[in-house]
Parts: structure tokens; sequence; C-alpha cells
């Protein structure tokens, strides 16, 4: 364990704000934290729709919870992305059963995953990469990488060590470096 | 920091230091100045991984879905918890938690009204049972329970 030494909020005022109530706080929260959230479930989900969703509830949840949020508690940001983490984890869950039950891989409709990954654009195959690691390794890569996350809180977030949390990153990229050969030659 | 922690880092975290654990963020600049020529293939290797990643752009948020959600933040009561009334796109309802106290409280009065009507019956059935012994005749449908079920 390598542990960093525990940083006051940066979100403080604003997590006191919106506490409070104060409306401004309100839009302030949005603007402050909507792109972030939604980025994050949109790499995690890969479909906009279901990311939007999520960006929406996590608002929600935080400002409808606010009041009750110890002030000595998680980050503001922390707490929110652990909050779209499971939203997430539930979509994908869901999804799982919905795919397994009603959608049956149909070989010769259209391209196949290789070629319309091939097709796809720079963003977009990075954003199908994502897709296609171990849900563990893109969650740690996701946090880690994207959000800028420490490497404590998102173990934290995870509830695992930071040394597990650690070996997730290393075996995430090495799939992505494979998968993404092409973009990095 | 030694040579292989430093490594360790690289493959974890990438190439850019401030992704790198905080507390060994220091350590590590420094390590990786001293090792530059050992590390320099797991350098760069990491630096191409984190180049490849920094194609997808970030999504960008339009404005149909921040005014959804300004609407639906501004829509709840937070006095009343749970209460909320904004447009939501396919989400699950909060809990109401009223209904399913009033629910609780029915089930309870329920169970305490059919617990009386039963300690009522038990009594009447008792003196019916005590006033045949009393008269001289006996009902065999009638059993005589004990006076001490009654306290």
């Amino acid at each position: 364990m390598h542990p960093e030494p525990e940083q006051q909020d940066p979100d403080h005022d604003l997590a006191a704000r919106i506490r409070r109530g104060d409306p401004a706080a309100l839009q302030r929260l949005v603007d402050a934290k909507l792109p972030r959230i939604f980025g994050f479930a949109r790499r995690m989900l890969g479909d906009a729709g279901d990311a939007e969703d999520v960006a929406q509830e996590t608002l929600l949840r935080t400002w409808q919870r606010a009041p009750d949020r110890e002030p000595g508690g998680p980050p503001l940001d922390a707490w929110m992305h652990t909050v779209a983490m499971n939203l997430c984890r539930d979509r994908l869950r869901r999804r799982r059963e919905t795919y397994v039950e009603v959608v049956p891989d149909l070989p010769g409709e259209g391209p196949g995953p290789v070629a319309r990954l091939e097709a796809a654009s720079d963003a977009d195959r990075v954003q199908a990469a994502i897709a296609r690691l171990p849900a563990r390794q893109r969650e740690a890569v996701v946090l880690c990488h994207f959000q800028e996350i420490s490497n404590i809180r998102a173990a934290e977030m995870m509830e695992i060590s930071v040394e597990a949390l650690e070996s997730l990153l290393s075996r995430g990229r090495r799939a992505l470096r494979a998968l993404l050969a092409d973009l990095m030659a | 920091m030694d040579k292989q922690r430093l490594e360790s880092i690289l493959e974890a975290y990438g190439a850019a230091p401030r992704r790198w654990p905080a507390s060994e963020r220091e350590a590590a600049l420094q390590a990786s100045a001293r090792w530059a020529e050992e590390i320099g293939g797991i350098e760069a290797e990491a630096r191409a991984i984190d180049a490849a990643l920094a194609r997808s752009t970030g999504p960008v948020v339009d404005a149909a879905l921040r005014d959804r959600v300004v609407a639906a933040l501004s829509a709840v009561d937070r006095a009343a918890t749970g209460g909320t009334t904004g447009p939501r796109r396919g989400l699950r309802p909060a809990p109401r938690w009223g209904l399913v106290a009033g629910l609780a409280a029915a089930c309870f009065g329920g169970y305490s009204f059919a617990a009386l009507l039963n300690a009522d019956l038990a009594a009447r059935r008792y003196e019916a049972a005590a006033l045949a012994v009393v008269q001289g005749y006996d009902d065999p449908t009638l059993d005589v329970p004990s006076p001490e079920a009654h306290r």
C-alpha cells in the first residue's frame, strides 16, 4: 500500500451550498459535475442514452441526499462517482441478462465486430476497446485514467486494495495495447 | 524507489506523472531520471497507450440533457423525502416511505383487532360452558378452558 495524504474536498464549498439547498448551487452542481459524470457513465456503458439516465439519476440523488451527507465523509466527486458506478453496474447486469435471453448472435448479418471496429473513428475504436475489457478492469481504467481519481480513492470506491487496483490497471492497459495496436503504430 | 516499483507505476498508471500516486510522485520522478535508459522501453510503451487513449475525447453534454437535469433537480422537494416530480427518462421511482408506513400500520391494526376478537370469543365460550355446568347439562361441543387462560 502506498497511501496518499488525505486532502480536503476540493468541492467543499459546493457541497456545503447544496446541503443548504442554495438554488444557485444547483446550477453550479449541474455545470461542474454533469459533464464529468456523463463522461464516466458513457465510457462505462458505451451507450449515450443509458449514460444520460445514469448521469441524471446521480445528480438527482446528490441533490436529494445532500442534507444527509456527513461533512467529514467522502469528497463530493468521489461520492458521486460511487453512486454512478453502482448505477452503471445495475445497468450492465440487466443488459447482460436481457441480451443473453433475447438477442442471439446472428452470423452473416452485416460486418462482424472486428470489421466494425476498423471502420469506426479513432474515438469510437477506443470506446469499443474499453467496452471489451472485463468489467473490473474497465472500472479501474476509467476511474484512474479518464476520470483521474487517485489510486486510494478509486480502490476505496471499488472496495479493493491499492495493490489489487494496480493489478487491474496493468492488465487493463495491456489488453488495451493489444486491442489498439494499430493506433499506436 | 527501486526500478521495479517505477516499472509497476508506469505499467499501471501510464507515463503522465499527474496520474501517479501522489505519495510516490516525487520519488518516481527522481527514479525515472536515474534509470532513464533502463526504463526507456517501458516508458515509451506507456506513453503510446496514453496517446491512443487520448483519442477518445470526452462526450459532450447537450443543452437538452442539461435542461432536463436542471428541471429534475429543481422539482425536488427536499423537505418531503423522495418527493420528485421532474421529468425523468425511464428511471426507477423513489420508494414511497409514507405508503410503506401506512401499510405497516394497517397490518398491525388488523392483527390487534383480530387478537381482541379472539380473546372476546374465548371468554364468551368459557362463560357458556361454566353456565352449562351450573345448570346441570353437558354440551360435548363446549370444552371448559382454564380460567387462567383469560387472565
